[in-house]
């Protein structure tokens, strides 16, 4: 049996007044069961628009090209209709903001229910007690009388559990979740990362976590993939990777976080900027600003090469096999 | 190691004149423009473009159909009315008293209602207060009945007309700047000149006024529209300008007792305003969206 | 939120004592009214006498207070023409103008909101143009030419419809289109651009990523967040109907205000003509109240 969601060679580009942007290029990693795979990259990376790849949602102006399988299935040959019956159910999404992710106009137990009206055949009563019950477990206190408040009546970590909440009403095989504790404050967010590893461990679900924080990725994610300018370049398990990047971007980014304790009096940051994905340099799109650039890798795009945590896409390793 | 890669240096020069006239006229609605413009060239050199005198009566040319039609000639275009005038000369004539009435209305209306929407958003408290109940009065009297009272009042010399235009119509200009002034007020900029010391005034001239004109351009050119068929309906109804004056209002009550026997006189006056007011307002909605997009960037 | 309702009380308040200062100057504004009333061989001595029994010798602010507790006791004067109370005279005529009204709204929200619910969630089609073609171009429309070209058309070249006056559903028609043409204009315009913003938000999108139908994010959750701006400015808009039905009702003969004070004007029977304004003026504070307390039920965030 193959993995729960592989994506193979992913790439996504939509179609502008002013020429073509190439959002994703060739992302391919896979995610089983119970598994938190974390996304990392700059705002701008490609990583949102991965989201919305895989829950069908990207524009009409977009071209998508490779295969995201889902249990086997290639979602992007899935209709219309058949990606809305699994969003909601098996694959679900939490988004960032919380403030104006919930409809200030209905009661929030009432959107809970609409949830579970259009996704399971569910009678009226059943609803009611299941509403409650998701309340309950995100830890939402005196649930029962949540059930009737407003969007405006809650506090944004109140929010983002009643989002998760209704992200997992119905035990869905897939969690996406788009930097959701970008928006809290840090006191929330360590509660919100614990409600999703509690997810994962009773529900089995499988997480794409994608943030740009690097402490989330290493509080929560057993792999992570470190994309740039709509590239993956790099991949592996955490642990290692941290350890020991084995892509110059990767390393800039680790670099690039302060530690109490350092005694350095500036904070690192990366030369140069996100180049205009409408005129990308031929080769690697990092060399401009990567400090161990050589000749070569200007000249041609690197392909990836495997190690033994992942692989990274880094023309340093090419003394070793080459994958693709 | 300073990064010598593509990106080096970006020097940024003034564009080029040219270029800047063409960024700025982007969008521009071509055949609502060319409208205005006829518009204003009649309104502003009637006596030359207008091929008859608009009041000369012509026996011979009395109910006289446009000239595409059975009977129509040449020499009165768009047809004469019941007493043989020119209809075209007339509707001429009337882009002049419109444009006359219409900019000067708000030129009236737009500074007494931009001087008091400034005061009650700078002032605040009690002015604002009392200010902008006043507004609300004005804004619920339905305008053509305010207008109508106004003119019962004042009377019906072009002057008059002037002023009872402005006079119902001062109160939208007023809640647009007050408006804009308590929003322009409260953005960082202006806290970060009052901390850097600047006095108030100096921060109301050269802050808050520029972010507030283009909303009032934007009124302004939409309102032209508004006017100008208010003046044509109280001409319609027979209280507005009188004549000799000529007005399309005016033409179009004359032409509707003969509506039957000579459409002209109704469809014409009619068009003219319908299509002045439509490129008024279109041209207004491309400039709306010129001014407002850049005020949003922050 | 009870103290929203007691604000916006006595706002109305205010406002409606500031109409009644603006309606009170109309008759003052060139002088002194006593001219206006008096028969023509009156003698000076006649115009005194005239005067001290109006009691239009007395300073300003004594004119206006009795005047304001004429008001409120439901006595706005003596139509000059027609020799009975204007108030009667201006309430009596007003049923037939809130019938017209009332119609065009319903006709002109009926026919424009749902044109703008499908032109926002069909952007960029041939309804989304068309729809804002007519935005514009009836918002451009001077109304009473659009009565006079519907009765050319419609009454006297088809004869489908009575070309005046009121009585039956037939009567009805062409005035109420007349009436209601801006209105459906504006309102199919904002419409549409409420639903488009309404359609950006984040919870649109989350909606989307549950899984609910498109049909029930559109219509029960778009909808109902973009009503509340659309409902606003209809209560706006009946301002705006209630000056067109002036000439609407001289262009049909309709028996209503407007037609009273245009032949009130002639004659410079203010009592009437202060009467109309003020009628008009205070049913639209009336009705704005009521739209922003309707706001609450609309509205949870206003209500909590």
């Amino acid at each position: 049996m193959g993995p729960m969601l592989e994506l193979r060679d992913l790439t996504v580009s939509f179609r502008t007044k002013r020429g073509t942007l190439p959002a994703v290029d060739g992302v391919s990693f896979t995610l089983a069961p119970g598994e938190i795979v974390g996304i990392v990259g700059e705002s701008g990376c490609g990583k949102s628009t991965l989201c919305t790849a895989i829950t069908g949602l990207l524009p009409s102006n977009a071209q998508v090209g490779g295969e995201i399988l889902f249990h086997g299935d290639d979602l992007l040959q899935k209709s219309a209709r058949e990606m809305r019956s699994l969003r909601g159910r098996d694959i679900t999404m939490v988004l960032q903001n919380p403030m104006t992710a919930l409809d200030p106009v209905f009661s929030v137990g009432g959107q809970l229910r609409e949830i579970l009206r259009y996704n399971a055949d569910m009678p009226q009563a059943e609803r009611q007690e299941r509403a409650l019950q998701m309340l309950q477990r995100v830890h939402i206190p005196e649930a029962r009388r949540r059930l009737e408040n407003y969007p405006h009546q809650m506090s944004g970590g109140m929010k983002q559990r009643v989002l998760t909440a209704m992200a997992t009403s119905l035990n869905p095989t897939l969690l996406l979740a788009d930097e959701p504790t970008t928006a809290l404050d840090v006191t929330i967010q360590e509660q919100i990362l614990r409600l999703l590893a509690e997810i994962r461990d009773s529900l089995g679900t499988g997480i794409i976590l994608v943030t740009h924080d690097l402490g989330v990725v290493r509080r929560l994610c057993d792999r992570v993939v470190i994309m740039y300018a709509g590239r993956a370049v790099e991949t592996g398990r955490t642990e290692e990777i941290f350890a020991a990047p084995q892509h110059p971007y990767t390393e800039a980014l680790l670099a690039s976080i302060p530690r109490i304790g350092d005694d350095r009096d500036r904070l690192t940051a990366i030369q140069g900027q996100i180049p205009d994905l409408r005129h990308l340099p031929p080769g690697c799109v990092f060399a401009p600003r990567c400090p161990k650039m050589m000749p070569r890798c200007q000249e041609t795009y690197p392909p990836l090469f495997e190690n033994t945590n992942g692989w990274a896409r880094c023309w340093q390793h090419a003394e070793e096999e080459a994958v693709l | 190691m300073d990064s010598t890669g593509p990106q080096a240096q970006v020097i940024v020069r003034r564009k080029p004149l040219v270029r800047r006239v063409s960024d700025a006229v982007e969008g521009l609605p071509i055949f609502a423009s060319i409208l205005v413009a006829l518009f204003l060239i009649a309104a502003l050199f009637a006596p030359w473009v207008a091929p008859h005198d608009p009041g000369q009566a012509n026996f011979l040319f009395a109910l006289a159909p446009p000239a595409w039609e059975e009977g129509g000639s040449l020499s009165y275009l768009l047809g004469g009315d019941n007493l043989g005038r020119d209809v075209l000369s007339r509707l001429i004539y009337g882009a002049r008293l419109s444009l006359i009435v219409s900019l000067f209305a708000i030129v009236f209306a737009g500074g007494v209602g931009v001087f008091l929407g400034l005061i009650a958003g700078y002032a605040g408290g009690a002015i604002d207060s009392v200010i902008m109940r006043v507004v609300d009065a004005f804004l619920a009297m339905p305008f053509i009945l305010m207008a109508l009272g106004f003119v019962a009042a004042l009377g019906t010399s072009v002057t008059n007309i002037i002023i009872v235009m402005a006079i119902t119509n001062w109160a939208r200009y007023a809640r647009l700047v007050r408006g804009e002034v308590l929003s322009v007020r409260a953005r960082d900029f202006v806290a970060l000149a009052r901390v850097a010391g600047q006095p108030r005034w100096r921060i109301g001239v050269r802050h808050i006024l520029p972010n507030v004109a283009n909303s009032i351009i934007v009124l302004a050119t939409l309102d032209l529209g508004r006017v100008i068929i208010l003046e044509a309906s109280l001409s319609f109804l027979g209280l507005g300008v009188q004549p000799p004056n000529i007005s399309w209002g005016l033409m179009l009550a004359d032409g509707r007792s003969y509506m039957s026997v000579a459409w002209w006189m109704t469809v014409m006056p009619g068009l003219a305003i319908l299509f002045t007011v439509l490129s008024l307002n279109i041209f207004g909605d491309w400039l709306r969206d010129r001014l407002d997009p850049r005020q949003t960037q922050d | 939120m009870f103290t929203y309702i007691m604000r916006r009380l006595g706002q109305t308040i205010v406002t409606a004592l500031f109409v009644s200062v603006i309606v009170f100057s109309l008759a003052r504004l060139t002088g002194d009214p006593t001219i206006l009333i008096v028969p023509t061989e009156a003698t000076e001595e006649d115009i005194q006498f005239f005067r001290q029994q109006l009691g239009l010798d007395r300073p300003l602010y004594a004119q206006y207070w009795s005047f304001l507790t004429n008001v409120l006791q439901g006595d706005m004067g003596i139509s000059f023409r027609y020799r009975e109370p204007a108030l009667d005279l201006v309430l009596s005529r007003l049923p037939a103008t809130l019938e017209l009204a009332v119609i065009s709204m319903l006709l002109a929200t009926l026919i424009a909101v749902p044109i703008g619910v499908l032109a926002a969630v069909k952007r960029g089609s041939m309804i989304d143009t068309g729809t804002r073609w007519f935005a514009t171009i009836g918002q451009s429309t001077p109304t009473f030419w659009l009565g006079l070209m519907l009765i050319l058309v419609f009454s006297v070249d088809l004869g489908l419809f009575p070309t005046s006056g009121r009585g039956t559903i037939w009567h009805l028609v062409l005035p109420a289109i007349t009436l209601g043409w801006y209105s459906a204009a504006a309102i199919a315009r904002l419409t549409r651009s409420s639903m488009l913003e309404v359609m950006e938000s984040d919870f649109v999108k989350f909606e989307r990523l549950s899984g609910l139908p498109e049909r029930v994010i559109v219509l029960r959750h778009a909808l109902r967040n973009a009503a509340i701006p659309i409902i606003t400015y209809m209560a706006l808009q009946f301002g705006v109907l209630l000056s067109g039905a002036v000439v609407t009702e001289r262009v049909f003969a309709w028996p209503g205000i407007g037609q009273t004070v245009v032949a009130a004007i002639s004659m410079r029977d203010y009592p009437v003509i202060q009467a109309a304004v003020m009628v008009t003026a205070i049913l639209f504070l009336l009705l704005n109240l009521l739209v922003d307390l309707l706001y609450s039920w609309l509205d949870p965030r206003i209500r909590y």
